[in-house]
């Protein structure tokens, strides 16, 4: 069945290369631009919560899924709350920015928490995705864990077809405790958010749209006007920059410091699971904004941290005109508690809507201590991770 | 650049004589295209965060964040144009209905025993986020990130929100480390 919102059809535009002295038609237009703007201002995104029924996490370490009885906002139907109600399906194709939030409830003992994005492509059993690592025991013990994830649905549809890409939200524990319940009261419960951050595909060649002024007699619409301001238009906005960088193995000791500094350690991701404008290197683990704009940015430490381990920060060292001056230094997420046995992995992350300016850099930082001065392995693969998405000029 | 509120999706009904840049009636090649793609390029935002100490003086209940520097606010401020950021209850007014996503972080100075952070629309619930036990030692923090419907012309608005275990005080003493709240319209 074809996708509507407000009764118009919702697609992904291929917009037109406009050859010279080509007739402009009505169809044209409103396959390109009319359907950009469809999809744009009514894009793809799900908001669901768990407010009834609390999910019962058991001390395996394994993900348990949570399960999404109540929708805030599911404009194109990818969730049912009667059937598979933990599962968000893809109905649209591109990269989507996944939040996962799982609050635990009271708890005690010794052990960690986290929360996952969990992805299945293809139908099967998903991908978990861990975000932030928390000490279980503590005052009041009610933790909430977010973990933030670019995930691809390339095969989209509806719970009714079995090899169509979901996501879901989930959360485990390592503890004392046979099980903790996730927290669900009327200001803390477990969620699942999705928003379409486009198709992924390269920015090469295009610019931030200007959106020129229409021409008035005698001046008259070339060619080249409209490539620029509907071809390109639209090809920027169907997909702007996206990235997600990530450790893949370049293994990493983080050094133990008493205090949070203003310029954090710089975390080495050395490998990106998307990166369409090209701007992560590897090598510098540095992302430079490709464009001028308004970008969600999102960074992870995991850490393998010692015995006494006290705390950890995850930062997004930052070298732009908008912020401090344009002093190099690092937006921090806090400081957090460690869990302080031994070879536990903790996470903390940070989150930010940066304006910056072409150029500008981010990178991962991190911070930890332990009481000794141990240092801490950072983890590998997606526990450590860095996501800058262009949200608008 | 002009502001473009949110567009209709343009219908380009075929059968039109040739159209001229602009119209009166807003039927013109300009608002369908230069008005429709400059708000999805620009969208709605704000931008607003903390460089004053604010004392969080009991435990264990949500305070509202107050944010003293706008580093941007396009469609407002409150005062001239009945939305966009109102200092005055450090509240952000929608100018527009729609979905919009809101993030917010929190800090706190050494010494919170937990800390969280959440997303108040409209003087109702707190949608909490994050929340974590933070170092003795060091500085605590907390973020939210919450995807919100408002009703648009200055009727519904967002506040940032924070709560911590003890009375506490905000750390601002570090660009790094100050208070923020920052808003982009997702969706009509």
């Amino acid at each position: 069945m074809p996708l509507t919102s407000g009764g118009l059809l919702v697609y992904l535009p291929s917009p037109q290369t406009y050859a010279l002295n080509q007739q402009v038609k009505a169809p044209l237009l409103r396959a390109d631009v009319g359907g950009t703007v469809q999809v744009l201002t009514n894009p793809p995104f799900f908001s669901g919560a768990q407010t009834v029924n609390p999910t019962s996490i058991p001390n395996s370490g394994a993900a348990t899924q949570i399960a999404l009885d109540t929708e805030n906002a599911d404009p194109y139907n990818g969730h049912l709350v009667s059937v598979n109600p933990s599962r968000y399906y893809g109905m649209f194709p591109g990269w989507y920015l996944a939040i996962a939030s799982v609050p635990s409830a009271n708890q005690s003992g010794g052990g960690v928490f986290t929360s996952y994005v969990g992805l299945s492509q293809g139908g099967g059993a998903p991908v978990y995705i861990s975000g932030m690592y928390v000490p279980t025991a503590g005052t009041p013990g009610n933790n909430q864990c977010i973990s933030a994830k670019l995930i691809q649905f390339t095969s989209t549809g509806n719970y009714g077809g079995s090899a169509n890409d979901y996501a879901v939200a989930a959360a485990s524990q390592t503890s004392t405790n046979a099980t903790i319940s996730t927290r669900i009261t009327i200001n803390q419960y477990p969620t699942l958010q999705l928003r379409w951050c486009g198709t992924g595909a390269s920015t090469a060649g295009l610019i931030v749209p200007t959106n020129d002024t229409w021409p008035s007699p005698p001046s008259y619409v070339t060619s080249a006007f409209l490539n620029k301001n509907s071809r390109d238009a639209c090809d920027f906005l169907l997909g702007p920059p996206v990235m997600e960088a990530y450790d893949s193995g370049t293994a990493q000791t983080l050094g133990s410091q008493a205090a949070v500094p203003v310029t954090g350690t710089t975390i080495k991701c050395d490998a990106v699971t998307v990166d369409n404008s090209g701007a992560f290197s590897t090598g510098a683990f540095t992302w430079t904004a490709p464009y001028g704009g308004l970008y969600y940015c999102y960074g992870q430490l995991g850490l393998t941290m010692s015995a006494n381990a006290l705390g950890l920060a995850a930062g997004l060292t930052i070298t732009s005109g908008n912020y401090n001056g344009g002093t190099k230094f690092t937006m921090w997420g806090g400081s957090q508690q460690a869990f302080s046995a031994g070879g536990f992995l903790n996470a903390a992350i940070v989150q930010k809507r940066l304006r910056l300016a072409a150029g500008d850099t981010v990178s991962l930082a991190g911070w930890q201590a332990t009481s000794g001065g141990a240092g801490a392995a950072v983890q590998q693969t997606y526990a450590t991770r860095l996501i800058c998405c262009w949200l608008a000029a | 650049m002009p502001l473009w509120p949110p567009p209709p999706v343009p219908a380009f009904i075929a059968g039109y004589a040739p159209l001229p840049a602009t119209l009166g009636d807003g039927s013109s090649l300009t608002s369908w295209v230069q008005a429709s793609l400059g708000f999805c390029t620009q969208r709605i935002a704000f931008r607003g965060r903390q460089t004053v100490t604010q004392n969080i003086t009991s435990a264990n209940a949500f305070f509202t964040l107050a944010l003293d520097t706008v580093d941007e606010d396009p469609f407002g401020p409150y005062g001239t144009t009945g939305y966009g950021w109102r200092s005055s209850s450090n509240a952000w007014y929608a100018p527009f209905t729609g979905w919009y996503e809101v993030t917010v972080t929190g800090t706190a100075q050494a010494g919170n025993q937990w800390l969280g952070a959440g997303v108040q629309v409209t003087g109702g619930t707190t949608f909490q986020d994050e929340e974590v036990a933070v170092t003795a030692a060091n500085f605590g923090g907390a973020s939210a990130s919450q995807v919100v419907p408002m009703i648009g012309g200055g009727q519904d608005y967002v506040q940032a929100r924070i709560i911590g275990s003890v009375t506490f005080s905000t750390d601002v003493s570090t660009a790094g480390r100050v208070p923020s709240m920052e808003i982009v319209f997702l969706s009509e």
